[in-house]
């Protein structure tokens, strides 16, 4: 290639620290402090009478609108909790610092802002459209929102940050490809399963063809091995995506068992998908739409 | 010392800026490429091999990208050597295709990367390069990546493109030429039109324009005088429309104060809006068209359609004295506003906005003939003073109203008294707002509850999970029953995942993290 370039040896790496820098750097305590609001929150409402919690949980026979939101903040075991906890942390966490590097600040936050004030009581209502003597509680319908806008946080951090040839066209191959993942992962083998199994398989097939569609033509090819190359080149920001890609992965995994009996309990499969699904469309809507152009 | 061979990931994305043409020109361009000022200032990558270090990506934008996910380089191309220097020529191409001169340059802040036009820098307004129409310019750029780490990559949105219309006298003052005074014109293409010019302008130099009463809303609302101040020596270019309707690249009002447009004002300009220090419009309105539709003239108000909305602008009503002073017509109300930012603008007036923040009944259940109240919060969020007259109503039939009156911004309680004759179960409304339902007891053995249709809430189900129906009840008052499965201890349905998932997910992060550490230590094939 036409490229004159005089080597002066020695190289100086910024790598992880690099990374950790430019978080500082950017992020702001107002946003720190919003970020740690829900823990907090979710821990408060743990020093509650069990008797309490439970009544702030939401029952699907006797639904009110202020359970339908306090509900996704209490837990009944301290375990439940932290695994929401972590979940949280990992989802939040790499959220933020993707949108902070990508330039799409203000959009995760507010993302986040409507998982956390609205999402509740969409996520309890939608519930209702199964009507079930069950209760329901917990923060993982918010967490598998959190989920679902991660890929729209991870765009623009690989476009400033690995790559500006990647394409927005993606994004739809990404989520018809998790949703078709989540339901390989919680189909129960040997069931009566034929509508989750075909639309399953339709997810599936919709994902293969957008990515299809959004990496035809040579102007858009696909080239996997530049991008190994990219990611493992940029140590800290290609370890930033890495984790962001695993955790798509390795989320649903987690949040979809085989089999969601546990004891007494049924782990709430609807209100994951819900909530991943949510949590995608309509960011990606806002930003289709150019909201926060 | 290490003998890999590493990559430096080269990236720029170049997004143009505000940028500045005049009037018509033809496009001579062939191609898809990324334009800026109406089409007329075009970027596409260069014609040569060095062309393949740029492409427009999906928005039409010009990316400059020398890293191996440029998709125009060969699959084994890995990128620029780290701490090094070297120059790349004839990557990109900026056409002007106008029938004017343009001043032509690149701003960004970084140190890596120098743009170049022939060997020389096109950094900064001092060293534009002047293009004549159609004329293109080539650019390559000098990079150094002296003492960056191997991934130094330079992103989006540090790089701008400006281009502003040369005059003919600083095109000649290349030359020795000296420039000529301020000049002004203006035209008036029909009664809501009006273009007017400047030329020779002077830095921080302020220029008047009489617009004549140009029509905005007829005569009722009209814009009389434009002052522009430049913030650099050059020309002013201006073309205004004025409309009682919104435009549509603006579309209507929408101010969060409720403040009703009465006309609209959209701008067209030929320069760089860097070059506006500031831009001083001067309205008048027809005194009596105010006072048939009760508008005070303090409640006038100016309002400039930014990006994330409506934004208002600092509004001055020029009193009848300094009005007379300045030999202004003494039959009309004359206001001014200082905007530092053009686009579309509305002249509005700000107007009382009612809302019924709260509304609740004191007593959920009365006896006839007894009564109760109901207590509203009431607030006006409008910009202007106001009065409004709160109806309650039961069942959509008014029964009391009272009129309340509150300054901009302000709120307050009422208490509206609340007493049906007949027995039976009211919802009761303040202003829309539901205050809740209120059950009449027809006589002392009457049960309000029962009559609010309150049933059993334990359900009366089989307790196996969903089979059992129950009628479970609202609030107080709701005359509707609702069926739902019931019965027995409900099913705990938690959403999310044990510790051992939680645990596991982090493993799989950790897996990650080292998989692509080992990688980083596999040397790479050659």
């Amino acid at each position: 290639m036409p490229v004159t370039v005089t080597s002066r040896g020695g190289c100086a790496e910024d790598g992880v620290r690099g990374l950790l820098g430019a978080l500082l750097t950017r992020s702001r305590p107002a946003d720190l402090l919003a970020l740690a609001a829900p823990p907090l929150v979710m821990l408060g409402a743990l020093a509650l009478p069990v008797e309490t919690r439970r009544a702030l949980a939401f029952q699907y026979t006797d639904p009110t609108v202020v359970t339908a939101f306090t509900a996704h903040y209490v837990h009944l075991t301290v375990d439940h909790l932290l695994a929401n906890l972590i979940g949280y942390g990992l989802l939040a966490g790499v959220g933020y610092a993707l949108a902070l590097l990508g330039g799409r600040r203000r959009f995760f936050l507010t993302a986040l802002a409507t998982y956390l004030l609205a999402f509740p009581v969409v996520l309890s209502a939608l519930n209702l459209a199964v009507p079930r003597h069950a209760v329901g509680y917990g923060f993982s319908g918010v967490n598998m929102a959190l989920l679902g806008v991660l890929p729209l946080v991870m765009l623009p951090y690989a476009r400033n940050q690995l790559s500006p040839a990647v394409s927005s066209r993606v994004l739809p191959a990404v989520f018809f490809l998790l949703v078709g993942w989540m339901g390989v992962l919680a189909l129960p083998v040997g069931g009566d399963t034929l509508v989750g199994t075909v639309a399953t398989a339709a997810s599936l097939a919709l994902g293969c063809w957008y990515l299809y569609a959004a990496t035809r033509g040579s102007d858009r090819r696909w080239n996997p091995h530049g991008w190994v190359r990219v990611v493992s080149a940029r140590e800290g920001y290609g370890d930033l995506f890495a984790v962001a890609g695993a955790l798509l992965v390795a989320y649903p995994a987690v949040g979809f068992p085989v089999d969601p009996v546990t004891g007494t309990s049924v782990l709430n499969l609807y209100v994951h998908l819900l909530g991943f699904c949510l949590g995608f469309i309509g960011p990606h809507i806002a930003l289709t739409v150019g909201l926060f152009d | 010392m290490s003998t890999r061979r590493r990559s430096a990931i080269l990236a720029l994305l170049l997004l143009a800026a505000a940028s500045l043409a005049l009037t018509t020109g033809a496009t001579v361009i062939d191609g898809p490429a990324d334009t800026v000022a109406g089409d007329r200032v075009a970027i596409q990558p260069a014609d040569g091999p060095n062309g393949e270090y740029a492409y427009l990506d999906e928005d039409d934008e010009i990316v400059v990208d020398i890293s191996a996910t440029n998709p125009n380089l060969p699959a084994d191309f890995e990128g620029v050597n780290p701490d090094s220097t070297g120059t790349i020529e004839d990557v990109f191409t900026i056409t002007y295709t106008t029938d004017r001169y343009a001043h032509v340059w690149i701003e960004h802040d970084g140190d890596d990367v120098t743009f170049l036009v022939d060997g020389e820098p096109i950094e900064g307004e001092a060293n534009n390069a002047t293009l004549a129409q159609n004329e293109s310019v080539a650019v390559g750029l000098a990079f150094d990546t002296t003492g960056n780490s191997v991934d130094a990559q330079l992103g989006a949105d540090e790089f701008s493109i400006h281009a502003e219309v040369a005059e003919p006298e600083a095109v000649a003052d290349a030359t020795g030429s000296v420039a000529s005074p301020t000049t002004t014109t203006v035209r008036s293409p029909n009664e809501s039109a009006r273009v007017f010019e400047a030329t020779g302008v002077d830095a921080g130099e302020s220029v008047a324009f009489d617009l004549d009463r140009m029509a905005l809303a007829g005569t009722n609302v009209t814009l009389d005088g434009v002052t522009v101040t430049r913030t650099r020596a050059g020309a002013v270019d201006f073309e205004a429309t004025g409309s009682p309707t919104p435009f549509a690249e603006a579309g209507e009002l929408d101010a969060p104060a409720g403040a009703a447009a009465n006309a609209y004002l959209s701008l067209s300009y030929d320069l760089d809006p860097d070059a506006v220090e500031s831009a001083t419009f001067r309205f008048s309105v027809d005194p009596e068209d105010l006072e048939d539709r009760g508008i005070d003239p303090e409640d006038l108000t100016l309002y400039r359609r930014a990006a994330d909305g409506w934004t208002e602008k600092n509004v001055t009503v020029i009193d009848p004295e300094t009005a007379d002073a300045e030999g202004l017509d003494g039959d009309r109300v004359h206001f001014e506003a200082t905007t530092e930012n053009l686009s579309v603008f509305a002249v509005a007036t700000h107007r009382p906005r009612f809302q019924v923040r709260d509304a609740h009944l004191a007593d959920d259940v009365v006896a006839a003939g007894d009564g109760t109240t109901v207590n509203a919060t009431v607030a006006n969020t409008g910009g202007a003073d106001g009065e409004r007259t709160m109806r309650v109503t039961l069942d959509g039939e008014v029964h009391a109203s009272t009129t309340v009156r509150l300054e901009s911004r302000d709120e307050t309680t009422v208490s509206l008294p609340v007493a049906p004759e007949d027995a039976g179960v009211y919802q009761v409304n303040v202003d829309g707002r539901s205050a809740g339902t209120l059950a009449v007891e027809a006589a002392a053995d009457g049960d309000a509850e029962d009559a609010a249709g309150t049933a059993d809430p334990a359900g009366t189900g089989d307790g196996g999970g969903g089979e059992g129906i129950s009628e479970s009840g609202g609030e107080a008052g709701a005359d509707e029953t609702t069926d739902a499965p019931g019965g027995g201890a409900p099913v705990d349905e938690p959403g999310g995942f044990g510790l051992s998932g939680a645990f596991g997910l982090i493993a799989g992060l950790v897996v990650t993290l080292a998989a692509l550490a080992l990688a980083r230590r596999v040397p790479q094939a050659r």
